[in-house]
């Protein structure tokens, strides 16, 4: 009982910015008065749950298909410039979709992303491009943070088959990576809009849209229950890992020139990208003067985002990785709920329900803002949560469970769980700084919201602004994942 | 928390499971101010049998009594740091993040030992120079003598200890072997689980059911 | 304790040191940012008024600003709403969301661009056109109106944006209201049947046709003229046959503004002729309402469109049905 009460507290932001106003707003709605058979809507909006739960498993496989590729061949091996191509795998992900998509469009044209029936794989490829970094990082924590003694044995292998036994290993979380995956592109919509596919959220959007609230939450639950088996295979048992000490340098990895080349193709694609925004953000030469303004209000506009990114992110995976270092495994679930469902769904709830009890005074504050921010990260904070209380070391972990609890978590095992949980924080600032479901609902006025801005430009044509804004998102996020990972590389003793 | 007239340890009938692999029933008794070994081949259980003591696996059936309060009451049974125990592990198992002197005081918080009975104690085991070190600045047998240390520094009248003399030469052995009896003269008892014992301990030898 | 209760008592401070004397006004804008952020620019150096801005985004992206005045009804933040589509502003006023518009206000815009109730006000509005790709039949001879799309001579040719957001989706609105559910039912089959493209948005179904992907894009004057400022060249296409659809921009003062007088002296600026005038100059070419409001050479003047008459809260109520009808007819069968 105390035990539960303890963690309470790592369930109370999503507890007030979410269930209360979503469970508060669902009975407004008369959600409940509808028949159960009405969960989902109609048989096409049903369809159309399928083809969204269709493409996010899909682009979830493929990501982290990619993803493990990437981080066996940066794991496993060593070679020239491996951080510089590291940074660059980054940017898809750091790079908002509405520009990535938007430049992958105008680069191809978007019927040549249609295939088959439907445009479904131009979706799942721009989509699996721009998350294969989040798998990505999330293997190549797990492959780096190994024991030493089970790196130093595969370090005694034929680079191919230790490369082969490394990619082995990293399978099971590999799975959880794609039931993350999933949760987090379930409710894309602009990606797969640019390729022409309906997903649920925009039908969503379309209810809410004209104040048919009740069918909106009715497609929402249809979601939840569409991807409910993701949900408990993600929060439920996780192998533990190793049994002595992470780390291990690197002498003694492979030198391969496959794997550089390998690499060096992996890296032009997002080259690529970068190089059309690159183009499409240089300013004519008559409009040096207000692309340097536009420019500059772009840098102050990212920065003042940052800290209040920073905030909302590490309250979800420090609120994960409490309820995993606790194995409440039930408060885990409810924290990666919030998730799945579109943005706006939770923000017009927090708007109606608690906006009206705070203060007046706190209004100009965007406080509800980041506490939607924080529950839409949930699944972020679970996973991180899950993986960084398994990446210690079993004899580790329970001598520390000899300490009182508080000084055993805090001082030992929270510390220990830094190298998974940090990258898991520079994920969350990313989305956050790309979130604008929310921010269009609850930013107070002026505001700065980079990814609305970008929207903005975009939709009327703007392309070089919103590229210079794209390019600096992409870069102060790789100088923040710099900054947050260095630590935790392997060096040379 | 000893209470006088109970045992330091009482384990009645106990059984523990690890996977498909049942443990037991085993029973046995050590005194206050004394020394137990647990012996048996490889795979016995002797660990096995040291992490449920200390409430680190969960127990089938019987009874684990330290000072006479049973271990067992409850759901879950009474958790490892109220039981009034310092563990050492077979694996390593210090925080890497941490110098040992750290770690000693960390663990001396609740009723351990103060400060100069730390680096007493680091004397006494060839250590008093490697206590600011983190653990990855330590050879194998150094990371041992310094998980015993960090072990033996923490409050707990009951001193559960797997294998303790692993990775040891004879210097190392006579070290620990004279920190344990003086740790038993000072009111606590002493449980190891060894793979082999002089005659002079007395032993509890473990066997296939 | 006492180093927390001096943190909060100087956290108050700094909430509460926004400047109280600075008179303030916040205004939700869908109209686009590069041009609605410069006339509010001018409107804080004619009046010394702070004007806080939020801004829309495009519709399939995010339920837009209109839900985000729904949502604050409790305790309003907005004192202005500019929406860049009648359609949705007509709904709130019904709802109640509004309040009433100053006299005087949107002096010299004909009644047929306004609320009767002097709840909301239409101003410099766009045009529904079809953007023609040039070297193609769709050059040669046109469609003048929305049945032509389903000739046979255009399957597969045609790109039309998400009905159930926007200005296609006030379209549609509209049209169900002028011809009545059945035939506005056959209308969306037969598009249906002609392998109408299903795009994202106006802008997508403009660039369909700027890539050759598509002949006939339905969008807005406005997409078409960003476009021709930077070189490209698209025909246009008013679709006279059915009546020229022009679109306003509306302004209305939101319920329980917490600056109301401030929101007044917005409003009424906002409906003068003089933004108008910038507006038809803009690359967005709006079209003013005044007939005498002059428009540059490239820009439209309201006499030479003739518009069609519009009932506005027809149109508004039937825009659930109208958005259900097409998102059955035209999405559900991909």
């Amino acid at each position: 009982m105390k035990r539960d009460i303890g963690a309470f507290w790592a369930l109370l932001a999503v507890m007030i910015g979410f269930y209360f106003p979503v469970i508060s707003m669902m009975i407004h709605d008369g959600l409940f008065e509808a028949a159960a058979g009405d969960i989902g809507g109609s048989s096409s909006s049903q369809l159309v749950i399928l083809t969204t739960v269709r493409i996010a498993t899909l682009s979830a496989i493929l990501a982290t298909l990619v993803g493990l590729f990437d981080a066996v061949l940066l794991a496993g091996t060593r070679g020239p410039a491996r951080v510089l191509i590291a940074g660059m795998l980054l940017a898809t992900f750091l790079i908002p979709p509405a520009a990535l998509a938007s430049a992958v469009q105008g680069v191809i044209g978007s019927s040549t992303l249609r295939a088959t029936i439907r445009d479904e794989l131009g979706a799942v490829c721009m989509l699996a491009f721009r998350w294969a970094p989040v798998a990505c990082a999330m293997l190549l924590g797990a492959a780096v943070l190994w024991p030493v003694q089970q790196e130093r044995a595969l370090r005694g292998l034929s680079p191919r088959v230790a490369l082969f036994v490394r990619a082995r290993c990293l399978v099971p979380q590999a799975l959880r990576c794609v039931g993350l995956l999933i949760l987090l592109l379930i409710c894309a919509s602009e990606i797969p809009s640019y390729a022409g596919v309906e997903t649920i959220s925009q039908r969503v959007y379309a209810r809410l849209t004209v104040g048919n609230a009740a069918e909106g939450w009715q497609l929402a639950l249809g979601m939840l229950v569409a991807v409910a088996p993701v949900l408990l295979f993600l929060v439920w048992k996780l192998p533990l890992s190793g049994r002595s000490q992470g780390g291990g340098t690197v002498t003694g990895l492979p030198r391969l020139r496959g794997a550089d080349l390998l690499l060096v193709i992996r890296s032009t694609p997002v080259l690529a990208l970068v190089l059309i925004l690159a183009i499409t953000a240089w300013p004519r030469a008559s409009e040096m003067a207000v692309a340097g303004s536009e420019f500059v209000d772009g840098v102050v506009g990212i920065f003042q985002e940052l800290p209040r990114a920073f905030i909302a992110s590490s309250i979800a995976v420090i609120c994960g990785w409490r309820l995993a270092d606790g194995g409440h495994r039930w408060g885990l679930l409810l924290l990666c709920l919030p998730t799945v469902l579109p943005g706006s769904l939770g923000a017009l709830a927090l708007l109606h329900v608690v906006r009206p009890t705070l203060p007046l005074i706190l209004d100009d504050l965007p406080i509800l803002l980041t506490l939607a921010q924080t529950c839409k990260l949930g699944a972020v904070g679970a996973a991180a949560g899950l993986v960084a209380s398994r990446v210690i070391p079993l004899s580790e972990s329970n001598s520390s469970r000899l300490l009182a609890p508080v000084t055993g978590r805090w001082r030992v095992r929270f510390p220990r769980a830094l190298p998974v949980l940090l990258p898991a924080v520079v994920i969350g600032v990313a989305l956050v700084m790309g979130e604008v479901e929310a921010t269009l609902l609850m930013a107070p006025a002026g505001h700065p919201s980079p990814a609305l801005e970008l929207h903005q430009l975009l939709h009327f044509r703007n392309d070089e602004q919103a590229a210079r804004i794209a390019l600096l998102l992409a870069l102060v996020g790789s100088m923040l994942a710099a900054i947050v990972v260095a630590p935790l590389r392997r060096k040379d003793k | 928390m000893t209470q006088a007239n109970h045992p330091a340890l009482e384990v009645g009938d106990l059984i523990v499971s690890r996977g498909n692999h049942s443990i037991g029933p085993i029973t046995f008794q050590l005194s206050i101010g004394k020394q137990l070994a647990l012996t048996g081949g490889n795979g016995i259980g002797k660990s096995s049998v040291l992490q449920a003591i200390a409430g680190l696996l969960p127990v089938t059936s019987g009874t684990i009594r330290i000072s006479g309060e049973s271990m067992l009451s409850g759901s879950d049974g009474v958790e490892p740091w109220r039981r009034g125990i310092a563990w050492l592990g077979q694996e390593r198992g210090l925080w890497p993040h941490l110098s040992i002197e750290a770690q000693c005081r960390l663990v001396a918080r609740d009723g351990g030992k103060t400060a100069e009975q730390i680096v007493a104690v680091a004397r006494s085991l060839d250590m008093a120079e490697l206590i600011q070190r983190r653990p990855g600045a330590l050879s194998g047998g150094e990371a041992q003598r310094a998980e015993l240390l960090r072990t033996v520094c923490g409050g707990g009248a009951l001193l559960l200890l797997d294998e303790p003399f692993a990775a040891q030469n004879q210097d190392g052995r006579r070290r620990i072997e004279a920190l344990l009896e003086q740790e038993c003269q000072a009111g606590r008892s002493v449980l190891l689980a060894l793979h082999q014992t002089d005659s002079e301990r007395e032993t509890v030898a473990l066997a296939e059911n | 304790m006492g180093r927390l209760r001096v943190l909060g008592v100087l956290f108050l401070l700094l909430i509460g040191c926004g400047g109280e004397d600075t008179r303030t006004v916040t205004i939700y804008c869908s109209h686009d940012r590069a041009h609605s952020q410069k006339i509010l620019d001018l409107f804080e150096r004619d009046t010394g008024i702070e004007v806080k801005a939020v801004f829309d985004t495009e519709a399939t992206k995010t339920v837009g600003l209109a839900q985000r005045v729904r949502s604050e009804k409790a305790r309003p933040r907005c004192d202005v709403h500019w929406s860049n589509e009648p359609l949705h502003a007509v709904r709130l006023a019904a709802d109640g969301f509004y309040d009433v518009l100053p006299l005087g206000a949107g002096e010299g815009i004909p009644a047929v661009w306004r609320d009767p109730d002097r709840l909301w006000c239409g101003f410099a509005g766009r045009v529904r056109v079809l953007a023609l790709a040039p070297e193609t039949a769709a050059i040669d001879s046109p469609p003048r109106q929305l049945s032509d799309l389903a000739m046979e001579r255009w399957r597969g040719r045609v790109a039309i944006a998400d009905p159930r957001f926007g200005t296609t989706a006030s379209h549609m609105a509209i049209v169900r209201s002028r011809i009545g559910p059945d035939r506005y039912r056959q209308l969306l089959e037969s598009l249906r049947a002609n392998d109408v493209q299903m795009v994202s948005s106006n802008s997508s179904s403009r660039d369909r046709v700027l890539s050759g992907e598509a002949w006939i894009g339905l969008t807005d004057t406005d997409d078409i003229e960003v476009v021709r400022r930077r070189g490209s060249s698209l025909g246009e296409e008013f679709l006279r046959g059915d009546g020229v659809l022009l679109l306003p921009n509306v302004i209305a003062i939101i319920k329980g503004a917490p600056h109301p007088e401030e929101a007044r002296e917005l409003a009424q600026w906002l409906l003068k002729k003089e933004v108008e005038e910038s507006l038809a100059a803009s690359s967005s070419r709006q079209v003013p309402l005044r007939r005498e409001v002059p428009v540059p050479p490239t820009g439209l003047a309201i006499s030479e469109l003739d518009p069609v008459e519009v009932d506005w809260k027809d149109a508004a109520s039937q825009l659930p049905l109208a958005i259900r009808e097409a998102e059955r007819i035209l999405l559900d069968h991909r």
